[in-house]
């Protein structure tokens, strides 16, 4: 009897304790995404059922643009994770890796001082650098169909190294030292150490990672939108879901925005991350377990 | 400190705390409905706009000059950013939040704003007498009722630096051939960037205002040419057109380095800095372009052949209107009477140099490079920009098609044919008069 009566009082506290955060995020989460796809379903305040959506997949010009826009968030997505990860790891390797001693505090710093930056100003800063008229670059890296979304990609990617090397420095740091040492006597040799020991035990987190990547890509925008406008070219070939999204919803230039299929290309867009993020969680994360020591 | 102490302290914290905030708020509340009193007694003008660049000539000289002479009025000049003020615009007007006096476009937005009933008509507000009914078309509906006092026109054309031309014994080109014969000799010099330029697909506006629209009227006849292909008697791939495309594609061997990542900004830098001999930019620009002191001179679109008559572009660049939500359109009436008056078009003609009135009255210009701006439509045949009016308002639009199309021309392989050709297949799409011509 008394233990039951503790139990509804740890459920009371439970609710009470939880309720703040619960409710904004009911308020600011659940709600404006419900109403999202609520509006989806209308057409000048018409319901019109999926016909948003059916525009949006079959007419010649949206879907092309749709279709496009998502090519480039994959390669976004691609070049993204397959520099800034690796890149990262190796940072943090090094970090930890006691070579940089006591300049440790200053490398890492550095490094995650571009974080910090405004999106604006680090896509006005390396398009200067890399302007072949006032730059150190002779090739119009921002200005031709194939090199321009790699490159602010890059610059994406440069701009944001410091969150996933704070991430997987914190990680490495919190390998108990005794491993590593015991490996050391057995004689394995750095190198061994890091890909054998250190890698698989923070593998969890290289996935975590990963997929915040999928998420901070697919939902990229800002940087985009900084350099190229509402129509990002050369011939949209930089134009990704947040922008067309943008486009769709408020309008650029002459073309006026249209709610309602600005609504459901936000849909669109929170299905397609959704899809990616369980998929991934069912078919990878699980399988990544957190090594037992 | 013993805890029931502190407890006691906190206590009277607590009291102090709400003692102070009881009386600020006791502060406050005289305060603002001093404040409501004071909004009851004047009518606050919200001017929706997206001259950014202008904010500080409105705020300092014209609504000083205006509040003086209209006590109980005030004005709030509330400018957008050009690239987002048509779509936030319309969604403003939409949610009802809009200002009570509106900047307008002309043509096609506008036009969409009078057929949803937006903006109210301004038939019979005194003043309007000031315009000839030519000005007042670009915002007018079908029956041709006025719905903006036209404010101001601009020009395209070339800047080109006197320096640059002495030293390599240059004069400006009358002919597009001569044009092409003077780039040439800068780029043989090698010292100088013949021709700067907008590049990057974020400013390919640029290339249809300030290129395709310079150098096409010669074959498409002026206004002649872009009713033809209002009403789908002519298609862009027609010669006349194609051959319009061909001469702005006749640039190409003599823009700046990296043309397709150059900004309109950066093509303004080069000319500024002396390192381009000609520019390609608009009478707006001229108090950044030609400071005083500078040594730069304008010359018009070159014809396509000699003896021809030129053709100029008065572009109609903005009026103003009222919205038809505004509680206070009275006011708003008074207002837009008197941007109608020669007292105002005076004061716009000289604090935003390179921006013309549109008023019958005689205005003097101070500025010698705006007034040399304003010299170019003498003796030349006037005339609109093609497809701004009716193409505009589908999906793709003209502009943005037209401006991608164009990018796409001088910045890659792209010949001027099927450069007419890719904008004729999306204007077929959708917009009836060229649905035949597929």
């Amino acid at each position: 009897m008394k233990s039951r009566n503790m139990m509804r009082k740890r459920y009371r506290q439970l609710v009470l304790f939880t309720s703040p955060a619960l409710a904004f995020f009911l308020i600011f989460a659940v709600f404006p995404l419900m109403g999202t796809i609520y509006i989806s379903f209308f057409k000048d305040a018409v319901f019109v059922g999926l016909a948003n959506f059916k525009f949006l997949f079959t007419d010649d010009n949206s879907s092309t643009r749709l279709l496009a826009a998502f090519l480039h968030n994959c390669e976004f997505f691609a070049i993204a994770a397959s520099v800034q990860i690796p890149l990262a790891l190796f940072m943090a390797a090094l970090l930890t890796s006691g070579r940089v001693r006591r300049l440790t505090g200053f490398y890492r710093t550095l490094l995650f001082i571009p974080s910090t930056l405004s999106v604006v100003i680090v896509g006005f800063i390396w398009r200067l650098i890399i302007s072949p008229l006032w730059g150190i670059v002779q090739y119009p890296l921002l200005g031709e169909k194939t090199t321009a979304l790699p490159t602010i990609t890059l610059m994406s990617v440069w701009q944001y190294l410091g969150i996933p090397l704070v991430f997987l420095y914190s990680a490495l740091l919190s390998i108990p030292s005794n491993i590593i040492e015991s490996a050391r006597v057995d004689g394995a040799s750095d190198i061994r150490i890091f890909f054998r020991i250190k890698i698989p035990l923070i593998a969890p987190q290289i996935g975590i990672i990963t997929i915040l990547t999928f998420i901070w890509t697919f939902n990229g925008f800002d940087i985009i939108y900084a350099l190229n406008g509402g129509q990002p070219g050369p011939d949209f070939s930089t134009d990704v879901l947040g922008t067309l999204f943008y486009r769709t919803f408020f309008g650029w230039d002459a073309d006026q925005g249209n709610q309602n299929l600005g609504a459901a290309t936000a849909t669109v867009i929170f299905f397609i991350i959704l899809l990616g993020t369980a998929a991934y969680f069912a078919i990878v994360q699980r399988r990544l377990k957190v090594s037992q020591l | 400190m013993v805890q029931t102490n502190y407890c006691d302290w906190v206590k009277m914290k607590i009291k102090k705390v709400s003692l102070v905030f009881a009386m600020s708020i006791s502060l406050f509340i005289p305060g603002s409905l001093l404040a409501t009193s004071a909004v009851a007694a004047t009518t606050t003008l919200t001017i929706e706009s997206w001259r950014t660049d202008d904010s500080a000539f409105w705020k300092n000289t014209l609504i000083p000059m205006y509040e003086k002479a209209h006590p109980g009025v005030k004005i709030l000049w509330a400018p957008t950013s050009a690239n987002e003020y048509d779509s936030s615009l319309g969604i403003r007007i939409k949610g009802k939040t809009a200002g009570d006096v509106i900047m307008c476009r002309p043509y096609g937005t506008t036009k969409t704003f009078i057929k949803n009933k937006n903006l109210i008509p301004l038939t019979g507000l005194p003043g309007l007498s000031n315009f000839t009914t030519q000005s007042e078309q670009s915002w007018a509906d079908a029956s041709g009722v006025p719905y903006c006092v036209p404010a101001a026109s601009v020009g395209a054309g070339f800047y080109y630096n006197k320096d640059i031309f002495k030293k390599l014994n240059l004069i400006p080109p009358k002919t597009q051939a001569e044009l092409i014969a003077l780039l040439d000799k800068i780029k043989k010099d090698g010292k100088y960037t013949p021709i700067a330029l907008a590049g990057t697909s974020a400013d390919s506006w640029a290339l249809d205002q300030m290129g395709l629209e310079l150098v096409g009227p010669y074959y498409w006849k002026g206004d002649a040419g872009g009713v033809a292909l209002d009403n789908g008697t002519r298609k862009a791939t027609d010669p006349e057109y194609v051959a319009a495309f061909s001469a702005l594609a006749s640039w190409k061997p003599y823009l700046s380095k990296g043309f397709s990542t150059n900004s309109y900004t950066d093509a303004e830098q080069l000319f500024i800095l002396g390192r381009a001999a000609i520019l390609v930019d608009g009478s707006w620009s001229v108090k950044e372009i030609a400071p005083p002191g500078k040594n730069v001179g304008v010359f018009g679109a070159p014809v396509a052949k000699a003896g021809d008559k030129p053709y100029v572009q008065v572009l109609a660049d903005h009026g103003f209107g009222i919205n038809s939500a505004s509680p206070n359109q009275a006011e708003a009436k008074k207002l837009l009477t008197w941007f109608t008056t020669k007292e105002f078009a005076q004061a716009y003609a000289n604090g935003l140099p390179g921006f013309f009135p549109l008023s019958t009255e005689k205005i003097s210009i101070d500025n010698p490079m705006a007034q040399a701006w304003l010299d170019l439509r003498n003796g030349a045949i006037v005339d609109a920009p093609i497809g701004m009016d009716k193409m505009n308002t589908g999906t793709p639009n003209f502009f943005s098609v037209m401006t991608n199309e164009l990018n796409k021309m001088m910045t890659t392989k792209l010949t001027p044919e099927q450069t007419a050709a890719e904008f004729q297949k999306s204007l077929s799409t959708w917009y009836p008069p060229q649905a035949k011509n597929k």
